[in-house]
């Protein structure tokens, strides 16, 4: 094969990190096969970067020596730094039902840094020159440009698993430089944890959040998982964060802004 | 870094993902799902790109037979780049008459919805999967077709 000859379809990547698969898939059709191999790579090692410094499970990780109290906060990473502002933003944002300090074994900010680590690479991706990619990290979704490789404003389309049917979707909604999570118990049992006592818990079927950033929407609809129902609340007040909640009974909430028609686009974040 | 260990194979399994449609198509839709049909892609425009290029090819693969509820189903899907163009049933169920009356129906449903499903979602936001249940996600299947899409012609 020919590494120097332009790619025109693009390439897709799919890479086992952070305990789960993500998949990398640029679109731009100008690209030589080596440039788009490079900007791959650079997405590929910030995700594993991400892993390195955030892993729960490794006991030598910049998280897991926070956990022991082994460093202080002064001679963290400037990464960490980064993600622990966030967490305490969305923590807010939430209110406290996204709460990564008060999560059983200490300090955990799972549930946004794997989305987090997908803008990162999505970041990576557009630095070396992607322009229309895609990154899937276990189901939450970054994109930029669009999924024709064309400037022409259509977005990317992104279906909603049901998670009531393993092969349906519950919608399809078409993004914008935006981000989309979800969160749910369907794949890998109730994960939600209640920020009051610790406990798990299952108030949800799946709750998808829509925001510019995805480490936002991953926390979003972390806090939403945890919350239940009752989460439309802030994740109404909350600006330009758009969600679809689904009940354990199958009904559909949605914020006021949700997309509603199949082409719709949610205005991007403030 | 390894490249894409996505084969045909993994398009055998995305199969397995799209065939729970023939089930759909022969019982009154389930509430809750819909899968939107979009306009069809425009054509593609190759902007003066070198004819160097190894151009979008279309590969057309045979699934394998799968027993459903309702008696075996084959499919046949053709893809050219990662579009998928078209899904045509080899084989359905062949009962009495009235399933064949229904899968006379239910074939080209059945292509229009598989069409439908993979010509226009690009990505499948879901619950966190493991390695394990990537291998049954319809995001698998997607990554399935766009890897047999993108794998370049060996030149020499």
């Amino acid at each position: 094969m020919n590494i120097d000859l332009l790619s025109e379809t693009g390439i897709l990547h799919v890479e086992q990190v952070m305990g789960t698969t993500v998949t990398l898939d640029v679109r731009d059709q100008h690209l030589t096969r080596a440039e788009l191999a490079r900007a791959v790579l650079a997405a590929v090692e910030a995700l594993h970067e991400a892993d390195r410094m955030f892993s729960t499970f490794r006991p030598n990780s910049a998280i897991s020596q926070l956990r022991r109290g082994n460093r202080q906060p002064e001679h963290l990473p400037a990464d960490v730094v980064s993600v622990l502002v966030r967490c305490a933003a969305a923590a807010e944002l939430t209110r406290g039902w996204f709460d990564p300090w008060a999560m059983p074994g200490g300090f955990d900010p799972t549930g946004l840094v794997k989305g987090w680590a997908a803008q990162r690479a999505l970041r990576q991706l557009t630095r070396w020159g992607a322009r229309h990619a895609l990154v899937n990290a276990g189901g939450d979704i970054a994109v930029s440009g669009n999924a024709t490789a064309t400037p022409d404003g259509s977005g990317w389309a992104v279906g909603i698993q049901d998670p009531f049917q393993a092969s349906g979707l519950l919608t399809t909604v078409r993004v914008r430089e935006m981000s989309v999570a979800t969160s749910g118990a369907y794949e890998r049992g109730s994960l939600a944890i209640d920020p009051a006592n610790g406990l798990p818990v299952l108030r949800l079927a799946s709750a998808t959040v829509i925001a510019a950033d995805l480490a936002l929407a991953d926390a979003c609809s972390t806090g939403a998982g945890a919350h239940g129902p009752d989460a439309l609340l802030w994740l109404t007040a909350a600006r330009g964060v758009e969600a679809l909640l689904i009940t354990l009974d199958g009904e559909r909430l949605t914020t006021p802004g949700w997309p509603t028609g199949e082409t719709l686009d949610p205005a991007p974040g403030a | 870094m390894k490249p894409v260990a996505l084969t045909l194979s993994g398009l055998v399994l995305g199969l397995t993902a799209v065939l729970p449609l023939a089930r759909q198509a022969a019982t009154p839709p389930q509430l809750g799902v819909q899968i939107a049909p979009v306009a069809a892609p425009p054509p593609p425009t190759n902007l003066g790109a070198p004819r160097l290029a190894p151009t979008a090819r279309t590969v057309s693969v045979t699934g394998p037979v799968v027993a459903t509820r309702y008696g075996p189903v084959q499919v046949r899907v053709v893809l050219t780049g990662h579009r998928l163009v078209s899904a045509v049933a080899v084989q359905l169920p062949d009962g009495d008459g009235q399933s064949r009356s229904i899968n006379r129906a239910a074939g080209p449903a059945l292509a229009r919805q598989a069409v439908a499903s993979q010509g226009t979602v690009d990505g499948i936001s879901g619950a966190t999967w493991t390695s394990n249940g990537y291998r049954r996600s319809l995001q698998a299947a997607l990554d399935a077709a766009r890897a047999a899409a993108t794998v370049p012609v060996a030149t020499g």
